[in-house]
């Protein structure tokens, strides 16, 4: 298999504090990767580490054969990202915000109604972001991540604070996207059946450290191993994560 | 092209009205101070420019600082209330590009309202010194000295805009800063030359070429270090964060 993002020992310490622990992970090309893990494991962090926003303690990575730092500019030219909230400019409309990232990015101006359209804000263009839902700003997110098809997308929690019928149209959406564009998604999320309905592959993070990471059935595979009750995914993920912190001495 | 999407980002944030009405503000006051009491100035033996701006300079210096400050909190607050800095954080553009290209912005707000001053004191001096000679050139170099001592009070003021994402803090930072610099002398050694002392040192108040190419060089000094600041600054906020 072609490995698009790959780590190699990666850490981030924050004077006493470990957020990222020594991770080794292996995302290949044309696949969704769940980034897994409860608040505060460092999923965050290590999105931020990729797009360069906060530089590792220790350890590297390389994105579609790019390290980081060498080659910052161009690991941001091909990567989209959202990480955390929604970041836009509340005095200017949907489509301003996006043809901002169309002019930084050289992208032809056709690209702003595309990701407009594919991201159902088309109809709302014209309306100042400040004046937007939650989950209208959520939306014009990704459709700053997916301008111009980026053969990486990095999205950090990209359902946080939308209704059930916008959780399933950007699930939807981003499921559609390897296929559509040829690109690779990271996409983190606490809830396992979230995942569970998106990604191929799984990554599970804990404290920093990097628990498992394979396909859903080598982690129904490595559950049933390792004793846990492999019927329910989420019973899993919780199960490791529970084994994890006593190890670790009683630490949640 | 960056200065291009910089005046896009402003849009509808009420920068160009502020620094356009705050200069309109500024420019009431010489013909009014001079229409108040004409006795006290037509019979000063002086350059016209030169007695219009020991009359009105200081105030015209301080709103021209109020200005820089204001200016600052407007271009950071767009940056900041939506996160939009975070958005442009995870594009390829450098950082310190889009600092100096908002800085840029900031200082042709400026330059157009110490324009627009001098066409006012051009004005006065025109209808209540009119055989005055040499106005013009007078103008000019008082406009161009004007412009370039404020150069390193906006830099300063759009560092402390960058550092705080609170616009009010900025805000209060800048106001205090305009105040405590119109109490200090600027003949005072060190102090005289704080960023946001200098633009209170008019050019016919200098006493010979020697203290105005000084007050040049100091300027030029301060405007290199403030830039030296900035591109630490943003290594230093990567690292740390």
């Amino acid at each position: 298999m072609n490995t698009i993002i790959e780590t190699h020992n990666l850490t981030k310490r924050y004077k006493d504090f470990t957020a990222v622990n020594k991770i080794n992970l292996h995302i290949q090309k044309g696949r969704i990767y769940g980034f897994l893990g409860p608040n505060g494991a460092g999923k965050s962090t290590t999105m931020k580490m990729f797009l360069g926003l906060t530089a590792p303690t220790s350890g590297s990575f390389s994105i579609n054969g790019k390290t980081y730092p060498k080659n910052r500019k161009e690991i941001l030219q091909e990567t989209g990202s959202f990480i955390e909230s929604p970041a836009y400019y509340g005095n200017l409309t949907g489509e301003e915000n996006l043809q901002i990232i169309q002019q930084i990015l050289k992208l032809p101006k056709s690209s702003v109604k595309e990701v407009l359209e594919l991201t159902g804000l088309y109809e709302h263009r014209r309306r100042p972001v400040s004046k937007y839902s939650l989950g209208m700003k959520q939306r014009l997110g990704l459709a700053g991540a997916l301008m111009g098809h980026p053969p990486v997308l990095i999205l950090d929690e990209p359902t946080n604070g939308l209704d059930p019928a916008g959780i399933h149209e950007i699930r939807t959406l981003i499921r559609s996207l390897p296929k559509k564009y040829d690109c690779t998604v990271l996409v983190s999320s606490h809830l396992l059946s979230e995942i569970e309905l998106m990604a191929d592959d799984i990554g599970i993070l804990n404290h920093g450290r990097l628990l498992f990471e394979g396909t859903l059935t080598e982690l129904k595979t490595h559950a049933h191993e390792l004793g846990y009750p492999s019927e329910n995914l989420e019973e899993v993920f919780l199960s490791m994560i529970e084994e994890d912190n006593v190890k670790r001495g009683g630490r949640i | 092209m960056i200065l291009a999407l910089e005046m896009k980002k402003l849009k509808r944030t009420g920068f160009l009205p502020a620094i356009f009405l705050g200069s309109l503000f500024a420019c009431t006051f010489p013909p009014a101070n001079t229409a108040l009491r004409p006795e006290l100035f037509v019979q000063q033996k002086l350059p016209a420019t030169e007695i219009l701006l020991n009359a009105n300079g200081q105030m015209l210096s301080m709103v021209n600082l109020l200005l820089t400050v204001l200016g600052a909190c407007i271009l950071y607050h767009a940056e900041f209330s939506g996160s939009g800095i975070k958005k442009m954080n995870t594009l390829p553009v450098n950082q310190n590009l889009l600092f100096f290209h908002k800085t840029l912005l900031l200082l042709l707000g400026l330059a157009a309202a110490v324009i627009l001053e001098s066409c006012c004191l051009g004005f006065c001096a025109v209808h209540w010194f009119p055989s005055e000679e040499k106005l013009l050139l007078h103008l000019a170099q008082h406009t161009g000295y004007t412009f370039f001592l404020l150069v390193p009070a906006a830099l300063l003021m759009m560092l402390i805009a960058l550092s705080f994402e609170n616009m009010w803090v900025t805000l209060g930072i800048g106001v205090i800063c305009v105040f405590v610099s119109t109490m200090i002398p600027t003949d005072t050694s060190i102090l005289g030359y704080f960023p946001f002392v200098l633009p209170f040192r008019l050019l016919f108040g200098v006493q010979d070429d020697e203290a105005l190419i000084l007050s040049l060089c100091i300027c030029l000094a301060e405007i290199w270090v403030l830039m030296f600041i900035e591109i630490l600054l943003q290594k230093l906020r990567r690292k740390l964060s």
